[in-house]
C-alpha cells in the first residue's frame, strides 16, 4: 500500500514505478473516480484501453479504482461491472488499485448501512479484494492462483 | 472378513457400524497425520480471528436471528427470490430433489451446447451427484477450486467442507500428480504443485461454455449470491464463461443484501480464521460486463440460471428436533474443534457428502436415509464445539436425537415401509423417505411403537 497525491501526473507515476518494466498495462475506466485520474497515464506507451482477448491473456498488469476501502479487513471493494474492471482486476498478475481516503469505511457492514454506499451497494456487483489470490490447498500457504499474485493499493489523500 | 478396502470412495456411505470401522481403520493409517496437521492450523487461526472480532458474540447472535426468521419465512422468500432473478434477466428453478436440479441443469446444458464447464466449490453439487451426470452427457467437468482439482485427479469425496482434500498431504499430492498427470515438471513445493494447476486450469477456465458455481448466501428481495473464496476460480468461473448456473439450498436464503453483512466477516473468521478471505463477491448476475470471445466462438451474451434445491430440507424444516441444522453456514469451525474429526478426517467421520457432528444430520436429510447418520456414532457429546458455531447450533443435540432415533431403527424402517405405502398413493409420493423419517417422525415413531413386538423377528 502507498498514499499518492490527488493528482493525475502522481497517479500515472506512481503506477508506471510500481509496475517498472511490465508491458502491457491494462486500464479499467473509472466510474467513481473523476476519470481525471487516469487520462495521463492513457497516453502512455503500453497501456491499453480496450484490450482483445490476447491482450487480456497476457497483460501483466491491471489498473482499476475501488469505490471503498475497509480499514479493519484491509479490503479494497471494486465493482466489477464499471467499465472492464471485472476483468483487469483479477486476470494480469499484478493487480493495482486506486482509491480514495474519502472513502474508506472501517468495517465491511459499513457498506451496507451508511447513507452514502448502502443505496448504491445495494445495486453493485461487486468484490471486496483483501490480498492477491492464495491457497493452502496445495500444503503450505502459496501466493498467487488463479487471480493476480500481487495487489497494490494507492490510497489518494 | 471384510474385503480389504482400498478407496475411502467405497466406505463413504456408511449404512452399519462394520462399514464404520472400517472406514476408521482406513482413516487412521492413511489420513490422520495430514488431519491433524491442517486443522491444527485452522484452529489456531480461528482463536486469533474470532478474538480479534470486536462484536464476535452480538455478530453470533445477529446471524442465528437472521436464519431462524428466514427458515420461517422461507416459503415467501422463496417466492420473492424467484421474481427477483427473472426481473434480473436470469432463470430460476426450484428443484424438488437432486433428480430434479440435475435434469435441469443438464437441459440448460445441452441446450446451450456445452462442450466443457468450470466449477467453484460447492457442497451442493456433491450432495446432488452433478459432475457424473453432466461426465454421462460428454461434458467435460473441471472442478476448479484446488482442492477439488485434486480429488478429481484422484476420484475421491470430500472429506471437510471447505478443505475438501484436507487428509492431503504435500507429498501425496505430488505422487497423485505425477502419477495422474505424467508430467516431468518439477512438483515438489506447493508453489510448483500451485502453477502446475493453475496454468491447466486458466486454459480451461478461457474455454469453458459454462460456469457452475454454489453460493454461501442469496438475497431474496433482488437476487444476489453472496461467494466467499481465496483463489479466484470462483470469480473466474462467474465472468468468464458467457452460462453462469449457481446451485444452492434453500436455507442460504436471507431477505436481502443487508443480511449478508453479519456473516462476511463472521464467516471468514470462523472458517478460515482470516479478517476476509482474499474475495467476497456480491453479485446480482447476470454480470453487466460484456463476455470476452476467449473461446474463439464470436459474440455472446450472458445468461444465467439459478437452482434452489429442497431435496429433504423442507423436510428437515418441519423436524422441531433437527431444523437447527438448517442454519448452518458451512464454515467447518465445529469439525476442526472436534478431537474425533482431528484424528479421522471426513472420511472417518462423515458420509458421502458431509462430514463431521453436523454432516450426520445433513447426510440423512439429504439422503432420506437415516442410516446413513450412523456416523453420529463419532460424536462423544463433548460440546467443545458449541462454542464455536458462529450460528449456535447445538450439534451434540442434534446427534444424540439422531442415535435415539437410530436405535429404534428396526421398528421405524418397518413402519416406514408401511406408511410409504401409504404415501405412495397420494401427490406426496415424490417426497418419499424424506418425509416420513423427519417430518413425520412421530407418526413414524407411532408407528414403529405398534410394531414394536414384530421387530424382534428381524
Ligand atoms: S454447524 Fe456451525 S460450526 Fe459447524 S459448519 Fe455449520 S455453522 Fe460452522
Amino acid at each position: 500500500m502507498e498514499l499518492v497525491a490527488r493528482s493525475p501526473e502522481a497517479v500515472r507515476d506512481a503506477v508506471l514505478a510500481r509496475a517498472s518494466a511490465k508491458r502491457p498495462i491494462l486500464i479499467a475506466e473509472p466510474r467513481y473516480l473523476s476519470p481525471d485520474y487516469f487520462r495521463p497515464l492513457r497516453s502512455e506507451e503500453g497501456v491499453l484501453r480496450n484490450p482483445n482477448a490476447a491482450d487480456y491473456r497476457s497483460a501483466p498488469v491491471g489498473v482499476t479504482e475501488a469505490f471503498a476501502a475497509v480499514a479493519r479487513t484491509g479490503s479494497v471493494c471494486v465493482d466489477i461491472d464499471a467499465d472492464i474492471a471485472g476483468y483487469v482486476s483479477l486476470l494480469p498478475h499484478l493487480h493495482i488499485v486506486v482509491v480514495d481516503i474519502d472513502r474508506l469505511v472501517f468495517r465491511p457492514a459499513d457498506l451496507f448501512r451508511l447513507e452514502q454506499f448502502a443505496r448504491p451497494t445495494y445495486h453493485r456487483n461487486f468484490v471486496f479484494i483483501s490480498g492477491p489470490s492464495a491457497t493452502a490447498d496445495m500444503g503450505p500457504l502459496v501466493r498467487g492462483v488463479h487471480g493476480p499474485h500481487e495487489l497494490h493499493i494507492m490510497v489518494l489523500c | 472378513m471384510p474385503k480389504q478396502v482400498t478407496s475411502p470412495r467405497e466406505i463413504a456411505a456408511k449404512e452399519s457400524r462394520a462399514i464404520l470401522r472400517r472406514a476408521i481403520r482406513l482413516a487412521l493409517d492413511t489420513e490422520s497425520a495430514a488431519v491433524r496437521r491442517n486443522t491444527r492450523s485452522f484452529n489456531l487461526n480461528r482463536y486469533r480471528a474470532t478474538a480479534a472480532l470486536p462484536d464476535y458474540d452480538a455478530l453470533k447472535d445477529e446471524a442465528r436471528r437472521i436464519k431462524e426468521h428466514a427458515l420461517v419465512n422461507r416459503k415467501a422468500l422463496i417466492q420473492r427470490l424467484s421474481e427477483s432473478v427473472t426481473r434480473n434477466g436470469g432463470h430460476f428453478f426450484f428443484a424438488r430433489d437432486a433428480q430434479e436440479a440435475r435434469q435441469y441443469i443438464q437441459d440448460v446444458c445441452k441446450r446451450h451446447r456445452v462442450r466443457s464447464l468450470v466449477k467453484g466449490k460447492s457442497m451442493t453439487s456433491e450432495e446432488i451427484h452433478l459432475n457424473g451426470a453432466l461426465q454421462r452427457d460428454g461434458i467435460r467437468v473441471v472442478e476448479t477450486d484446488l482442492a477439488e482439482f485434486i480429488l478429481q485427479a484422484a476420484d475421491e469425496q470430500p472429506s471437510h467442507i471447505i478443505a475438501p482434500a484436507i487428509h492431503y498431504s504435500r507429498e501425496r499430492i505430488t505422487a497423485l500428480f505425477r502419477r495422474k498427470f505424467q508430467t516431468d515438471l518439477p512438483l515438489d513445493t506447493g508453489e510448483n504443485l500451485t502453477r502446475f494447476a493453475r496454468e491447466r486450469l486458466r486454459k480451461d477456465f478461457l474455454a469453458a461454455d459454462a460456469g457452475i458455481t454454489g453460493a454461501n448466501l442469496v438475497s431474496a428481495d433482488c437476487g444476489s449470491l453472496l461467494l466467499v473464496e481465496s483463489e479466484a476460480n470462483i470469480r473466474l468461473t462467474c465472468i468468464a464463461p458467457p452460462l453462469h448456473i449457481a446451485l444452492s439450498g434453500f436455507e442460504k436464503i436471507v431477505p436481502s443484501r443487508r443480511e449478508f453483512a453479519p456473516f462476511i466477516e463472521l464467516l471468514a473468521a470462523s472458517a478460515t480464521g482470516q479478517p476476509l478471505t482474499s474475495y467476497t463477491s456480491v453479485i446480482r448476475p447476470p454480470l453487466a460486463v460484456p463476455v470476452v470471445d476467449f473461446r474463439g466462438a464470436g459474440p455472446a451474451t450472458r445468461e444465467f440460471h439459478l437452482v434452489i434445491l429442497d431435496n429433504g430440507r423442507e423436510a428437515l424444516a418441519q423436524d422441531a428436533q433437527l431444523k437447527e441444522a438448517l442454519y448452518c453456514i458451512r464454515c467447518s469451525a465445529c469439525l476442526n474443534s472436534c478431537a474425533n474429526f482431528q484424528v479421522l478426517g471426513g472420511h472417518g467421520f462423515g458420509g458421502a457428502t458431509y462430514s463431521g457432528g453436523i454432516g450426520a444430520t445433513w447426510e440423512a436429510a439429504t439422503t432420506g436415509q437415516l442410516k446413513l447418520a450412523r456416523f453420529s456414532d463419532l460424536c462423544t457429546g463433548c460440546s467443545r464445539c458449541v462454542p464455536q458455531c458462529p450460528v449456535r447450533i447445538d450439534i451434540p443435540g442434534l446427534n444424540v436425537e439422531l442415535r435415539s432415533r437410530l436405535n429404534q431403527s428396526v421398528p421405524l424402517s418397518l413402519a416406514a415401509r408401511a406408511m410409504h405405502l401409504l404415501l405412495s398413493a397420494s401427490p406426496l409420493e415424490h417426497a418419499s423417505a424424506q418425509q416420513i423419517f423427519f417430518a413425520h417422525y412421530d407418526r413414524a415413531a407411532r408407528w414403529g411403537t405398534l410394531f414394536a413386538p414384530l421387530s424382534n423377528f428381524f
